[in-house]
């Protein structure tokens, strides 16, 4: 219950946000902020009753926790970015592609697609398949030993889910 | 100080476009699919940040609008999130589709 009065809270910010019409005294905008408050309490009910949110695992820890965490992944973002750039620019093009398999240990959807989106930004490495039976990841990478920075991402996303193991 | 936040604005802008740049330069460059998919889903991500972040500190700077900045803000979570997405669908569709994976010494493709 708590879960879906956040998700109404985080729908309504999101549409003020957008709208920015929030004028109760202009007949039109108070028709636009009714639309928003029956929109955001549809879209609750129909994700209440598919059950989106119960296998998200504690997404409320997860939301807090992911803050330090983002910043160090924006650091991360950076890195890989010059990296890739001076392989982009480099006249003898410095690639020799493979692809690798990388086990994982989460239990929550939502801290898996946190972890392949980072493996996808992070320094040459691209998630290619999620293999949710044999739980581990396809990883595409541009050089070899792009995977030794993916052990500490992900007891870093372990640490942000808090419930799986870590590698 | 409006000079100081000015060059941060432009800073930000030319080291975006710098990227966005890399970005297509590496789609050309890189020999195959999944070596392409690197530029594309990686210095496009960071370009596209550093455009917003630019536009967030003009926005601010000149006092427009909190609301402007706001839907900036979300763009960038939005960016952060749907790119690397993106990004990984293309992949695997190609991936079980059977293409396979340009290794080193082969001709280019």
């Amino acid at each position: 219950m708590l879960r879906h009065l956040i998700l109404f809270a985080v729908l309504l910010g999101f549409w003020a946000v957008l709208s920015g019409q929030l004028d109760w005294t202009d007949s039109h905008q108070r028709y636009l902020m009714i639309c928003g408050v029956v929109s955001c309490a549809l879209a609750t009910l129909l994700s209440w009753r598919v059950g989106f949110l119960e296998k998200e695992g504690n997404f409320i820890r997860i939301a807090v926790r992911q803050v330090p965490y983002l910043f160090w992944l924006l650091w991360q973002i950076v890195v890989s970015n010059w990296d890739v750039a001076r392989r982009v620019w480099s006249p003898r093009l410095d690639v020799n592609p493979s692809m690798v398999r990388t086990p994982y240990n989460l239990k929550s959807e939502l801290a898996v697609a946190i972890y392949a989106n980072s493996i996808t930004l992070t320094p040459g490495t691209v998630t290619v398949l999620i293999d949710p039976e044999k739980r581990e990841f396809l990883v595409h990478q541009l050089s070899a030993g792009g995977e030794a920075g993916l052990k500490p991402m992900h007891n870093k996303v372990a640490h942000v889910e808090g419930e799986g193991g870590e590698l | 100080m409006q000079l100081v936040l000015d060059i941060i604005v432009w800073l930000l802008l030319g080291l975006g476009s710098f990227f966005s740049i890399t970005a297509a330069v590496g789609v050309l460059r890189f020999p195959d699919f999944y070596t392409r998919l690197h530029p594309a889903g990686k210095n496009d991500t960071l370009g596209v940040l550093l455009f917003c972040t630019g536009m967030l500190v003009d926005c601010l700077r000149y006092d427009y609008s909190y609301l402007i900045a706001g839907r900036l803000v979300l763009m960038i979570l939005f960016m952060l999130m749907a790119s690397p997405i993106a990004c990984h669908a293309i992949t695997q569709a190609a991936y079980l589709d059977g293409l396979k994976p340009w290794q080193k010494g082969d001709p280019r493709r």
